[in-house]
Formats: structure tokens, C-alpha cells, sequence
């Protein structure tokens, strides 16, 4: 047996591992005659020894028992939990959310609901008394002809209060938006620009132009309670993932969820975002 | 008196599926000392070692239908759930610099193992089991496995490629390789001004 030879075995040889009879003998006589290979044997020896100790040395270590009760208290969960199939267990991971990613994920749940139901609510048909004070915001409606004016954002002189409450003027400071926003009876209504109605008083999607864009309309934000008073708003020009549309239950293509979308966030003086609206 | 057989791993699975808490128990305390001692010198870290057994047995638990006993041992499928985890647990971590990176802090902290001379000679007391442990932990974690699957937990390179997904002969030669490193860790660590006894190894064909 020559240095190479040796090489392939040593590993098993140092390990005791099994080898066929004669190849161990050859090995074990290579060693002792071949200086080199003898000291790296014995390194291998040695350090074989030294990893059987580290090991013994660890074989008292477990897990805290801690670690036990935990599993077993699962184990019962799991148990109490009525299922047809006798070997389904509750799911070991959602034991380990935290309640606050349970009460985050239950308040999106409700935004989301409280959202498509206004939304639902809003395509209905238009009322044609006036806006109660628990009015929403309504697609808009031709402006009057006394109504158009250059195309720039408008100061709102009287205060507003949250989406739902008695529809009042917001006050618009962002100058990029390229018409005027006014409001009346809880209508959002584009100034100088036509809009389009559908027969029966809504228009979810195609709400008005902006210039050459097209957008919905304002769809409020809710967060199950209600808000302070809007004193002020803004309104910023966003690029939005396109999965957004489908928390608002707008139709979105599947093919382009990995595309942005523009959109107009109505923030209130206190940074929460009020509403939004999709622009094309 | 009769003594009762002890139920194998199969048939405490089959009884913990059931409902069988005493079953469940018993399973737990048979493996989860291995579990844990690998996740321990994988991870170097109590609390690591300690999440990643909670883990697996969790899984375990939920887990069940999907064991396939035709597929290999219950304790192979243990050892690979903890191994994944372990093995995300480091890519989060990184909390470990790979054997060969400069690595003065930790040397420095290293003692003599024996006189100069003998760097290898005796390894039978703490502090050598503790340089060990320590070049183990340094070793890049494809090498480390084998080395804590085969040295430190005893396993048949059979076991250890199927917790691992590889060959056999992969076992072998990261094996093979892993042992060098340690040895010419261990060595440097001790003879700063010694180069590796690979290196110098002078083929002979005789």
C-alpha cells in the first residue's frame, strides 16, 4: 500500500470503521513504516479520541424540561380539538403566534370588510334627498357650469370632519393636483371637467379625468374606530403595489400584480391616510 | 412477571396519533437529547438548541400523516427538521466565521492542549475538549454536519446521507476533509509556526 492508498482509508481506519481484513493490515503495516503517513494517522487517532470524549463529555445535555411542557400542553391542545381524522393535530405553528400578529391580521380582516362593504354601498343607488350626516362619499356628479375654474388645487374654508360624518369641504394643499376638488352634499366632484354617471348615480371606476388620467373615486379609509376630526387634509400623488386594488375589491389582473399603480392618498393633518383613489 | 416489550419509534408514532400522551412522552424524552445535542454543536447556541427541539417535535405533532417509515428511520426525519432549521437559524444568525477566516480573537482565547511537541497528544482533558468543541463550532457548516453526525452522534455514513440528502461518498470525502481541517485547526492553534503535516506529506508510491 503506497501514501494514496492510505488516504482513501484512513478516515475509516483512525474511526475503526469497517474494512475488509487485509486492506486494514496493509494499512496498519503502511503507517508504521511510512513516517509521514504514521504521524498524520496518529493526529487522526487523537483527534478520533478527542471527538468520543467531546461527545461523552455531551451526552448528559438535553433540553430544559421546559421545552417538555411545552409540547405536552400542545400535545393536549391538540387533543381537545374535535377532527374527523384521529392523527390531525392543531397545527404547531400557529401556537406560536404572538396575540399581537392575531389582533393585527383580525383588523386588517375588518378594514378590508368594512371597506368592500362601503365600496358595495357606494355603487348603490344615489338617494335623492339630501346627504344625511352619515353620508359617504358618492361618485361624482356633473359639475354646476358656475363651478368651472382653472385647473388648480382649491383652499377648503371650513373645517372637515371624518368620512361619514357630515359631508363638509377638506381643505386640499397639494399643488401637483392639476384640477380643483370641491364637495358637495358628500360628493367629491372634479371643477371645469366632466364626469360620467352610470344611470343609476354610480360611477366606481371611471369617476373623472385628470387631465389625461383617469381615476375612481375617493374610497375611504376606516380602522374600525372612528377618527379625530380632519382640520386639514393632503393629498399625495403614491405609486401603490397593484395587489392593493384587491383590498379595495377592485378587479385586478392577475398576469400584473408585480406592476405599480398610481393612486392619490388623502392623509389627514395627523399623517392617517383618510382615503384613496386609483389614477390611470 | 412478564415485562412488556418496548414499543419501537414506529409504534409510539402510531400511538401518539392516536391520542396517546404516555406514548407522545416517551417519544420525546427517547430522541430529544440527540436533537438537541446536534442542534447545540450545529448552532453553539442553548437557546437555538432549545427552539429548534421545540420545533421539531411541534412538527412532529402536526406533522404526523406526512412520515413515511418507507422513506427512512423516524430518527433520520428528527434530525433532518432540526437540521433545516438549524441550518436557517445560522443563515439568519452568521454568527460563526468558517475555519481558515482570521480567527486571532478566538485563538487567542484557546490554551496550550500539551506541551510543544505534542499538540495532539493528549485530548482527554477539559481544556482540549473545549479547543474541540471550538474547532467543530469553526468549521463551515457543510463539513460541520458530518463531522457532528458521524463523530459526535456515531452515525453510519448510510444515516448521516440520508438526514443530509446526499450520497453516501459525499459523507465520505466532507468527512475526510472536515477531520483535516479540525486537525490543522488544532494543530495551528497550538504551534502558531507549524504548518500542517498534509502538507507535507511526501507521496510515496511504494
Amino acid at each position: 500500500m503506497n501514501c494514496l492508498q492510505l488516504e482513501t482509508i484512513i478516515t475509516e481506519l483512525a474511526r475503526d470503521q469497517m474494512l475488509e481484513a487485509r486492506t486494514r493490515e496493509d494499512g496498519l503495516a503502511h503507517v508504521k513504516v511510512c513516517k509521514v503517513c504514521g504521524t498524520r494517522f496518529r493526529d487522526e487517532r487523537a483527534l478520533t479520541a478527542g471527538l468520543r470524549t467531546f461527545a461523552q463529555h455531551a451526552a448528559v445535555v438535553g433540553a430544559h424540561s421546559r421545552v417538555e411542557a411545552r409540547l405536552l400542553s400542545a400535545f393536549r391542545e391538540g387533543r381537545r380539538i374535535p377532527s374527523s381524522n384521529a392523527i390531525e393535530f392543531q397545527k404547531g405553528k400557529s401556537a406560536k403566534w404572538s396575540p399581537w400578529t392575531i389582533a393585527a391580521a383580525a383588523t386588517i380582516l375588518v378594514v378590508s370588510a368594512v371597506g368592500l362593504f362601503k365600496l358595495i354601498s357606494s355603487i348603490g343607488p344615489r338617494p335623492q334627498q339630501p346627504q344625511s350626516s352619515a353620508s359617504r362619499l358618492t361618485p361624482l356628479s356633473s359639475p354646476p357650469a358656475s363651478e368651472t375654474g382653472p385647473e388648480r388645487s382649491r383652499e377648503i374654508e371650513r373645517p372637515v370632519e371624518p368620512l361619514g360624518a357630515k359631508p363638509e369641504e377638506m381643505l386640499v394643499s397639494e399643488s401637483p393636483l392639476p384640477k380643483s376638488l370641491d364637495r358637495r352634499r358628500g360628493v367629491i366632484r372634479e371643477a371645469g371637467l366632466g364626469t360620467r354617471t352610470s344611470p343609476n348615480g354610480g360611477n366606481l371606476l371611471a369617476a373623472a379625468n385628470v387631465g389625461e388620467e383617469i381615476a375612481t373615486d375617493f374610497l375611504p379609509v376606516t380602522y374600525g374606530g372612528s377618527l379625530s376630526p380632519m382640520d386639514n387634509g393632503q393629498v399625495v400623488r403614491l405609486e401603490l403595489p397593484r395587489s392593493v386594488l384587491q383590498s379595495f375589491g377592485l378587479p385586478m389582473n392577475a398576469e400584473r400584480t408585480r406592476e405599480r399603480v398610481k393612486a392619490d392618498v388623502l392623509l389627514g393633518h395627523d399623517g392617517v391616510v383618510r382615503a384613496v383613489r386609483f389614477v390611470k | 412477571m412478564t415485562l412488556l416489550p418496548t414499543p419501537n419509534d414506529d409504534e409510539l408514532l402510531r400511538l401518539m396519533a392516536a391520542g396517546d400522551e404516555n406514548a407522545f412522552v416517551t417519544l420525546y424524552r427517547r430522541r430529544q437529547g440527540g436533537i438537541y445535542r446536534f442542534a447545540l454543536q450545529m448552532g453553539g447556541s442553548e437557546a437555538v438548541a432549545e427552539d429548534v427541539t421545540q420545533e421539531v417535535f411541534m412538527i412532529l405533532m402536526s406533522d404526523v400523516p406526512n412520515y413515511d417509515p418507507a422513506k427512512g428511520t423516524l430518527s433520520a426525519y428528527l434530525y433532518g427538521i432540526a437540521r433545516n432549521h438549524v441550518l436557517r437559524s445560522l443563515n439568519r444568525e452568521r454568527a460563526f466565521v468558517s475555519i481558515g477566516e482570521d480567527l486571532d480573537d478566538a485563538e487567542a482565547a484557546h490554551e496550550q492542549l500539551v506541551a510543544p511537541g505534542d499538540p495532539l497528544g493528549d485530548l482527554t482533558r477539559n481544556e482540549a475538549i473545549e479547543s474541540v468543541r471550538q474547532a467543530v463550532t469553526a468549521l463551515p457548516a457543510h463539513y460541520r454536519e458530518v463531522v457532528v453526525l458521524c463523530d459526535l452522534h456515531e452515525m453510519s455514513y448510510a444515516e448521516a446521507a440520508q438526514i443530509l440528502g446526499c450520497a453516501v461518498g459525499t459523507i465520505r470525502s466532507r468527512l475526510h476533509r472536515a477531520r483535516s481541517l479540525l486537525i490543522q485547526k488544532l494543530r495551528v492553534n497550538n504551534e502558531p509556526g507549524a504548518t500542517s503535516p498534509i502538507a507535507k506529506t511526501a507521496r510515496c508510491f511504494a
